[in-house]
């Protein structure tokens, strides 16, 4: 949450103070920022366009974790799953009914929304800690079926399609590269409001006095259910998108491991803006992908005693340490660092 | 009981275990007045008000709001009523600024939901503005408008307990408990803390029940007073009684002033 705005630059309205893009400079770097990733897919090697795709599908579950975990202060370790749940509805309306995205992507969200609110009822009686343990227990029971339900094919999963517009496919490259950053930005225009309209201040009152949000008036456990709901909502779409983008949908892209990650990225990026989300998943799957890069020379010089296990646990366990050092050393993330480097521009000239 | 009654209790009785916190407390809030809680520590002034907002659920006696019945209501539908409070210990929420402090405590009065909000265009928005707009009347009726973009987590006390005060009168408050309000304060902060309290009473005619330790104050400001001790009422009355009354004196105020006194000889 922004607190001070620019030297020189007042607010002569309410509604001029609630929006985002304030001062002209701020939305040229938007517009540039915006441009620039648009077409990166037309000059950037197909690697990195890929890792984008990934980060902004990515985000857009963790921006689920934001909305719970960051706003409303409600753990849950089952978002991979609830993705899940949004991938199989999208696989199954998409191919089966042959039904466009402009419909899956929604009804995923949907689909995996209400599967959230189910597990939320939870909340009713339990709080903190035990619903973290309820939604990790969602999280097993979603991949024990993924994995055993005839609809979702066992193992074998789905094969999906690219999605179409007007009978034309939105097909590899940038069609699907644009696809996904739009979706991802949509969702950010909804998750940014929510977070600051009625219902994401109710969350933010849930999470730091639940005592006082209820003398003010706030239905907490409606609230806390509003929050399960839009945290596996955006899973949904996330896991509709993930889904279209990859093409083939199975088990064990939804395990427990994958919902750790979400949570980390959360962790690492700050809990508490959207800046976070981005930073942190984009940060996460970029070491990831340089892990895997570094990996195999890393074997080369190694003694072969060691050999291909520890390689493979070394993701893991510097995913681990990084996580570590995050919540010691920077408990607020990157967002936070990112917010004290922008103030100094900020202030400027007159730093006082 | 009178006619214009808000707010009363009746026989409450409220126990947690053996400890019996209030015991046939009874007692009625006019439209128009102050009414001081007042009594030793752990007498049960902070479970009255908690019955009231609906946090303990007393075993015996009824609390009625206007017309209604409200002890089984739970709390969020009490707030919704119309009853606000502030807490003893300051219960802000840490992690906003003071306008989305206040902003949150227009909860109840907000009409939209999180699709409306989320679109942040046409109702979604002009509900912002609307409440924004009060947000900003309250701000400037308590001055705080210099601390409005602050987190409050670094306000300094005297001004985390105004906007306390601010979120309760947020809420459109029909009734406002205040528990101790100036607990902690020094002179100058208990002075205009009192100011606002009688500005909110008499601008905006709004009835309060107010739990407080610093006797003077509740002597001048307060239309009535309720003593307690051990949770059960000793004496009601206006403040000119209670100050003569053997018993008060005995069990609250003696022990006060003897204190005083004491210190006072100290210093001598
Ligand atoms: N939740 C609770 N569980 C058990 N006992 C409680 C609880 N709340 C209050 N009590 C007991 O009820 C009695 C009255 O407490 P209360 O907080 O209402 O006193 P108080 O008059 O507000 O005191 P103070 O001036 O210190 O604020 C105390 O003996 C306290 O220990
Ligand atoms: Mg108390």
């Amino acid at each position: 949450m922004g607190f001070d705005l620019p030297c020189g630059c007042h607010n002569a309205t309410y509604k001029q103070d609630i929006t985002i893009i304030r001062t002209r400079a701020r939305l040229i770097w938007t517009l540039f920022g915006l441009l620039f990733f648009f077409s990166l897919p037309y000059f950037a090697p197909v690697v990195i366009t890929q890792i984008l795709e990934n980060i902004w599908v990515t985000a857009i579950a963790v921006m689920g974790l934001y909305l719970l975990t960051g706003l409303a202060g409600q753990i849950s370790l089952g978002q991979a799953g609830f993705m899940g749940i949004g991938a199989y509805t999208t696989a199954i309306f998409a191919d089966y009914f042959g039904l466009s995205f402009l419909f899956c992507i929604p009804l995923s969200g949907l689909m995996a929304g209400t599967m959230g609110i189910i597990f939320g009822l939870s909340s009713f009686k339990i709080k903190g800690f035990y619903i973290a343990i309820a939604t990790l227990a969602s999280q097993i029971i979603l991949t024990w079926l993924f994995a055993h339900l005839e609809i979702t094919q066992g193992a074998w999963g789905y094969a999906v399609s690219y999605p179409t517009i007007f009978g034309h496919e939105i097909g590899r490259g940038w069609p699907i590269y644009t696809f996904c950053l739009v979706v991802l930005l949509i969702m950010t225009y909804f998750a940014k409001n929510i977070a600051r309209t009625k219902t994401g201040r109710a969350f933010v009152a849930i999470r730091d006095n639940d005592l006082a949000a209820k003398v003010q008036g706030i239905n907490i456990f409606v609230y806390k259910l509003i929050a399960f709901f839009l945290c596996s909502f955006f899973a949904g779409v996330a896991g509709s998108v993930f889904a279209y983008r990859l093409g083939m949908v199975t088990p064990e892209q939804f395990m427990l491991m994958q919902s750790v990650w979400f949570l980390g990225m959360l962790i690492v990026g700050g809990m508490h803006s959207l800046a976070g989300v981005y930073l942190g998943t984009a940060f996460i799957i970029i070491f990831e992908r340089m892990i895997k890069i570094i990996g195999p020379t890393l074997q080369n010089i190694l003694p072969s005693a060691m050999g291909g296990s520890y390689i493979a646990a070394l993701s893991l366990i510097v995913f681990a340490a990084i996580i570590i050092i995050f919540l010691i050393y920077e408990p607020r993330g990157l967002a936070h660092r990112w917010e004290t480097i922008k103030s100094i521009y900020r202030i400027r000239p007159f730093p006082y | 009981m009178t006619t214009n009654s808000i707010l009363s209790l009746k026989n409450i009785r409220l126990q947690f275990g053996g400890i019996i916190a209030l015991n046939d407390v009874s007692f009625s809030i006019n439209e128009r007045e102050i009414f001081a809680i007042i009594g030793p520590n752990g007498a049960g002034k902070t479970s009255i008000l908690n019955c009231i907002s609906g946090f303990y659920s007393p075993q015996k006696g009824q609390i009625i709001f206007k017309d209604d019945v409200i002890s089984k209501l739970p709390p969020h539908k009490i707030a919704k009523k119309g009853i606000a409070r502030t807490f003893q210990n300051i219960a802000l929420y840490s992690g906003m600024s003071t306008v989305e402090n206040l902003m949150a405590g227009r909860h109840a009065a907000m009409k939209q939901n999180f699709l409306t909000g989320g679109l942040f265009y046409g109702p979604g928005l002009n509900e912002e503005i609307k409440h924004r707009a009060v947000v900003e009347k309250i701000i400037d009726f308590l001055e705080i408008t210099a601390l409005r973009n602050k987190p409050v987590g670094t306000l300094p006390y005297g001004m985390r307990k105004r906007v306390d005060l601010g979120r309760a009168l947020a809420l459109d408050p029909k009734v406002l408990l205040l528990d101790e309000p100036m607990a902690g304060m020094n002179v100058e902060e208990k002075e205009d803390m009192a100011r606002f309290i009688i500005d909110i009473y008499e601008t905006l005619h709004i009835p309060i029940v107010i739990v407080e330790h610093d006797m003077g104050l509740v002597m001048d400001i307060s239309d009535r007073v309720y003593v307690l001790e051990f949770g059960r009422e000793i004496a009601s009355g206006p403040p000119s009684e209670i100050v003569s009354n053997p018993q008060v004196i005995d069990a609250y105020l003696g022990r006060e002033e003897a204190n005083f006194a004491t210190r006072e000889k100290d210093e001598r």
